[in-house]
Parts: structure tokens; C-alpha cells; sequence
């Protein structure tokens, strides 16, 4: 009787492994809740198949994914990673080659800046679903009442500085009110901010095969004396050292700042705190400027044991439709860019930013590398170094890190 | 016969009374052999791990060469001494005055005292440093405004963005933070001391500074060595006040060698981050190994 119990629980508990085919796939916590809808929608149409969601955060994902990447057993099926990290993936061949999935879904309809920072030797490795850069978010009413066109937006630098200058107000020798405001308390976010004005002026960041850094150049120098003459002039604050992009943002909704940039994430906030509120293309040294583009791709690991059913979900994922469900800002598929939900008034301006767009650097030591470009920017604007001085050390200390 | 049999075997697995005490002692000692030496073994290992050409091979040395190699190795090493020496003297003289402040006669509700001031060290570290950043904040910030509203400043202070105060700034955090832990050390110190002296020394016409100076700070010495010791060790691998106020910001200016190891860690450069262990290892070593020869003596 006991033999026969126990063979009974065995063949239960193998029937019931056997029946569904579970992929886990690992994504932020921001994009949960349209993630779980999808997974509903993909159970529904795929009986049999399970989807078991595992969260990540930003301060954490880089880490847990490059480790999950890397493990042979256990390793998730499906990711859903920052596109500007993934060619550090492909080149220690971490990552399964979705070309098929990527042609199956139409290459075409895929933002070319978008697909190109999966691609590596002409196959694909990642398939975007998010694809955004930075616009210009300013507050109308404060433009109204410095005297400004709260309808026109600065369209250049030299428009930008000017209006920084009417919309700081200073009473009794204290600034109520600055121009503009910078995210540069936190690495990424400020050095997110400083790589525009450099592509802006022509600059780039390192040689054509990314084996020595060029920022010793009157681009790059160009670029960092502006920024740092905001703050110069006292039309930024200084408490910009203070903050990243999320602080930065409250201090817009306080009336700190008139202006800022950010991706057109924010717009949705900002409404709803009843700022009255205008976005606009980068304003460049001769017209429209540039902006750094990023986003969010799903990638298979190499080490899954399911890339079938990985990639057949990717698939589903990767529809336009679903595209526009899951991203937080904008899809990379031409198609689902049109849908009405992209086409606000708010967010027209980010997509015409789009046309003028580089890809965030993705050199396999960026992060540490990124912190030596943060710090001497951070000197130049504290005035502790000239821009030259501060370019010159970044660029030296660099390479000597490479 | 049946019964004897049981006892005789009970008795052969009985410890030899010269072992009696493994069982007891065994289980928390593995414990703590696995929770310090495996990871200890770890971390010295994989400082002498790196990228070559071959992969992750053996690079002996290399990476502790590199780390002074770094072009700003010397500020974070300048930045940790200087952290320490703030740190640590200002949590032992904080809480020095604090335990005798709560000595003094005549102070009333010295229980609810005791317990207000010991709440720094309770608090979740990550909360306060949430709570201080505001509390710092040159736009919004309680300080900047109780400051002007007497008078003290007639600006805003940028605590945390300015290089010259935000090291400092920083360090109010961690004095704050562990100058409870001295204030209890230095009390339970003082209930030791014999009353009697002091009273021989109030009839003798001592003054309460000539008491604190010639009497109570001498029979303090050894409890206040062994607290600047674990001061000292608490100093060298605190990270949450500065990566929540500045991240090593602005400019450098509270980037220390535990900011270094963490910054290493997240851009996965784990030899790096290793190498900087094994250093900071190496010097908390020392003070620890002073502290241990220090109790034993004592003992």
C-alpha cells in the first residue's frame, strides 16, 4: 500500500512538471504592470505556456543580469536590459543571436538606432521595445511672467542662455528662481546630460575603433565651458550637484527651475502636479541640438534551456502592439510610433528629437570610465578646474584607465 | 542485561570530558568560519584573478599595482584618512561628553535621556541618510532655513555639493550614527570607577574638571583605547552616509576607499574591487590585532 502511494505521488508530481512550459523572465519594476497584462494575453493564446515574472530594479539590474547571464544552470530566459549595455553581452558571447525573431517581426518597422545597439557582426542579439532620448520641458507660466512667448521655446543655445538670464530672479540677494537645472548629483544622469552638448558641437567621445578616448578637443572643451558658464553667470544652481534626474524634476515642480531636460517620462508627473506645461526639441548651437538615445531591449541568455519558448515569447513581446503596451515612454517599431497615444502635443517634440539622435557609448569599461568624465565635469562647474583643464584630465585619466 | 547494554553504548559515544565542550561551541564556530573565512578566502583570491589574454588567469600581484596605478588613488586614500580621523574623533568626544552629561547630579528623567540619545545608532542607517539628505538640501533643506532664521548664515550653504563642507556634512552623519555606541561604553566605564576616590578628591577641594582630567579620563583609558579601535575598524568600511548624501561627489570630494571598492563592485571590475579589499583588510587587520592582544591582556 505504501509502494503504491508513493508511485502514485511521483507519477502526480511528474505529470504536473511536465505539462507547462515555464520561461522566467526578469524585468523592472517599472514595467510590471503592462507586463503582466502581456504575460495574461500570451498565456491566453498559448495554452501551456507559463511566463513566471521576476523584478529587477535600477540600482540593482546591471549586477543581478550580468550574474544571471553568466550562469549556466538557473540562468532566466528572457531579460529585458538597457539596449546600452547589451553589446557588452554579445561580446562575451552571454546572449542567444535573434536574428530570426528580429526578421520574423520586420526589421524595417525597428528605429534603426534602436536595433543597431543589438546588432554585432550582422546578426541581431536583442530585440528593443523601448527607444526614447531627452526633450526640453519648460514652464509656461514662469515664461509668461518673465516677459517670454510661453508658445516659443528656446530653438538654440544662445536662445537658451538668454532666456535663462529673464526667468532667474533674484529679490534681496537671494535666487528664487534659476534658468535651468542640471542632474549632475548622480553619474549617469549628469554625464547623460553633458554628451549632447558635446555631439551637438561636432565632438566625439573616442576614435573610430573606441581605443582612446578624444575629449582634449575645442569640441569637447566648447561643450563643458557652456555648461559651466550657466553656472558661472548663476542661471543654474548649485544644487544641481545635489540632485539626479527624479530630484531634478521636483525642483521644476516646485518653481525652482524654469527649464530642464528629461525623456518623456516626466510628462505624465508634471501634468498631473497642474504645471502648465511646454516641451520642445534641444535647443543646439545652430538650431534643433542632439540628443543621447537609450532604451530597453529583451534578450534570451545563452545558457537558457528554453530558447524556443524564449523566443517565441520575445516574438509576442516584440509586436508593435504589444510594444506600445509595455514601454514607458516610446516603442522602437515605426508602427506602434504611430499610434495616437505617441502623438500628443506633448510628446511630438521627442520625436522629432528622434531625427537627431546618437546612441549612448558602449564601451565595455563605460561605467567606470563615465565616473572619470563625471567628476571633472563636476570640477569644472564647481569652478575648481577650467573646462580645458578639466577635459584635458578627464581625457588622460581615461585612457590611463583603458 | 538488556538494560546494561544501552547504558554501555551511551557511554562509549560519550565525549572524553577534555572534549565536552564541542558540541556546544562547534555549531556557532562553523557558522562563523563559513561567514568569514569563505569569503575572506574569496576575495583574496579573486585579487589575484584577472582579465588577460587568456581569460581569468593568475596575474599575481598585478592588481594591487594597478590600484596606485589609479590617477586618483591618492585622493581616495587622503579622503579615508581624513574621514577616519573626523569620524572617529568626533564620535568619542561626542560620546564622551554625552555619558558624563548624563552623569551629572541632579539631572532628571536620565532614563528617557539615555534613551533619546542612544536612538541615532538604533535607526536604520539607510533611513537616516535618506532623512539627513533633505535635512542638508541647499534648496529645501531644515538647516540652511534654522540657520538664517538666526542669523547664523545669511545664504543658503551647499552642504553637500560644496567640496570644502561636504566631507565634513558627511561625517556629522556618521558621528551622529555611532556616538550613542561610545556614550554606553564610556557609562558602563564610569559606573566602575570608585566612588570613594572622588569623594577623597571633592574633600580634598578638587574642581569637576580637575576630577574628569586626574581621576575619571585616566581610569577611562583602556575602555576609550578599545573604542577608538572599533571607531577606527566601523570608519574604514562605513559606505551608506556618503553613497546616500554625495556618492563620492562632488568632485571627489568624499570619494573614500570603501566608495571606491563599491564603485568597482557595480561596474563588475572584481579584481579591482578585490585588490581594494585586501587593503582596507589589511589595515583593519592591524587595529583589530591590536584591540584582540589588547582584551587578552586584560583577560
Amino acid at each position: 500500500m505504501k509502494r503504491q502511494l508513493i508511485f502514485a505521488a511521483a507519477a502526480l508530481l511528474c505529470a504536473t512538471s511536465t505539462r507547462a512550459e515555464t520561461i522566467a523572465w526578469w524585468l523592472p519594476n517599472w514595467d510590471e504592470k503592462p507586463a503582466r497584462a502581456i504575460v495574461a494575453d500570451y498565456e491566453s493564446a498559448n495554452p501551456g505556456e507559463k511566463v513566471e515574472i521576476v523584478i529587477t530594479t535600477w540600482d540593482t539590474m546591471a549586477q543581478k543580469i550580468l550574474v544571471g547571464l553568466q550562469q549556466s544552470h538557473n540562468a532566466p530566459d528572457v531579460i529585458t536590459e538597457l539596449e546600452s549595455r547589451t553589446l557588452r553581452y554579445v561580446r562575451k558571447s552571454l546572449l542567444t543571436d535573434l536574428t530570426d525573431v528580429v526578421t520574423k517581426l520586420g526589421k524595417d518597422d525597428f528605429v534603426p538606432s534602436a536595433l543597431a545597439t543589438g546588432e554585432y557582426e550582422g546578426r541581431y542579439y536583442s530585440v528593443p521595445f523601448r527607444h526614447d532620448g531627452a526633450g526640453l520641458y519648460y514652464n509656461k507660466d514662469l515664461f509668461t511672467a518673465a516677459g517670454l512667448d510661453p508658445e516659443h521655446p528656446p530653438q538654440t543655445w544662445a536662445e537658451l542662455v538668454e532666456y535663462c538670464k529673464k526667468l532667474t530672479v533674484t529679490k534681496d540677494g537671494k535666487t528664487t528662481q534659476y534658468g535651468i537645472g542640471w542632474p549632475l548629483g548622480n553619474v549617469n544622469n549628469g554625464v547623460e546630460r553633458y554628451l549632447p552638448l558635446l555631439f551637438d558641437r561636432g565632438g566625439k567621445l573616442f576614435n573610430q575603433d573606441q581605443t582612446r578616448f578624444t575629449l582634449e578637443t575645442p569640441e569637447a572643451i566648447g561643450a563643458l565651458d557652456a555648461l559651466a558658464d550657466l553656472f558661472k553667470t548663476g542661471v543654474a544652481p548649485t544644487s544641481s550637484l545635489e540632485v539626479d534626474n527624479t530630484a531634478l524634476r521636483e525642483l521644476f515642480l516646485n518653481r525652482r527651475i524654469a527649464m530642464y531636460y528629461s525623456g518623456p517620462f516626466d510628462v505624465q508627473p508634471v501634468l498631473e502636479a497642474g504645471i502648465k506645461l511646454g516641451t520642445g526639441v534641444l535647443p543646439g548651437v545652430n538650431g534643433m541640438g542632439v540628443t543621447t538615445v537609450d532604451g530597453f531591449s529583451l534578450i534570451v541568455p545563452a545558457h537558457s534551456f528554453k530558447k524556443k519558448a524564449a523566443e517565441q515569447f520575445v516574438a509576442f513581446v516584440g509586436q508593435p502592439k504589444n510594444q506600445a503596451r509595455l514601454t514607458a515612454t516610446f516603442p522602437a517599431s515605426f508602427t506602434a510610433l504611430k499610434y495616437e497615444q505617441f502623438n500628443s502635443p506633448y510628446l511630438h517634440p521627442f520625436v522629432v528629437q528622434l531625427g537627431r539622435a546618437e546612441n549612448m557609448p558602449n564601451h565595455p569599461k563605460w561605467n567606470e570610465l563615465e565616473r572619470i568624465l563625471f567628476e571633472n565635469i563636476q570640477s569644472a562647474v564647481l569652478g575648481k578646474k577650467t573646462p580645458a583643464q578639466a577635459m584635458t584630465d578627464a581625457n588622460a585619466q581615461m585612457n590611463g584607465s583603458l | 542485561m538488556e538494560q546494561a547494554r544501552p547504558t554501555a553504548a551511551l557511554k562509549r559515544m560519550r565525549l572524553p570530558e577534555q572534549f565536552a565542550w564541542m558540541p556546544f561551541v562547534l555549531p556557532g564556530v562553523t557558522v562563523a568560519v563559513l561567514l568569514t573565512v569563505y569569503p575572506t578566502y574569496s576575495v583574496v583570491s579573486a585579487s589575484l584573478f584577472g582579465d588577460t589574454a587568456k581569460g581569468n588567469g593568475f596575474v599575481g600581484l598585478d592588481n594591487f599595482a594597478a590600484l596606485f596605478r589609479q590617477p586618483r588613488m591618492e585622493l581616495y586614500l587622503w579622503n579615508t584618512f581624513l574621514w577616519v580621523v573626523i569620524t572617529s574623533t568626533g564620535a568619542l568626544v561626542l560620546g564622551v561628553v554625552g555619558a558624563f552629561a548624563l552623569e551629572v547630579r541632579g539631572i532628571g528623567l536620565r532614563g528617557l535621556l539615555r534613551s533619546l540619545l542612544v536612538l541615532p545608532w538604533i535607526v536604520p542607517h539607510v533611513a537616516a541618510a535618506i532623512v539627513w539628505k533633505w535635512f542638508y538640501s541647499s534648496e529645501f533643506g531644515m538647516l540652511n532655513h534654522v540657520l538664517r532664521s538666526i542669523g547664523i548664515i545669511k545664504a543658503p550653504l551647499n552642504w553637500l555639493s560644496d567640496p570644502v563642507l561636504a566631507l565634513g556634512a558627511t561625517a556629522v552623519l556618521q558621528i551622529w550614527g555611532t556616538f550613542p555606541f561610545v556614550m554606553l561604553m564610556v557609562s558602563a566605564g564610569l559606573q566602575s570607577i570608585d566612588g570613594s576616590v572622588l569623594d577623597a578628591a571633592r574633600v580634598d577641594g578638587a574642581g569637576w574638571f580637575s576630577e574628569a582630567v586626574h581621576i575619571i579620563l585616566p581610569a577611562l583609558r583602556n575602555v576609550m583605547f578599545i573604542i577608538m579601535l572599533i571607531l577606527v575598524v566601523w570608519a574604514l568600511n562605513s559606505l551608506i552616509a556618503i553613497w546616500i548624501l554625495t556618492q563620492g561627489g562632488p568632485a571627489g570630494a568624499t570619494s573614500t576607499m570603501p566608495i571606491y571598492i563599491y564603485s568597482a563592485f557595480r561596474d563588475f571590475n572584481l579584481s579591482a574591487a578585490s585588490a581594494a579589499s585586501c587593503l582596507l583588510l589589511a589595515v583593519s587587520l592591524v587595529f583589530a590585532g591590536i584591540y584582540v592582544l589588547r582584551v587578552t591582556k586584560e583577560a
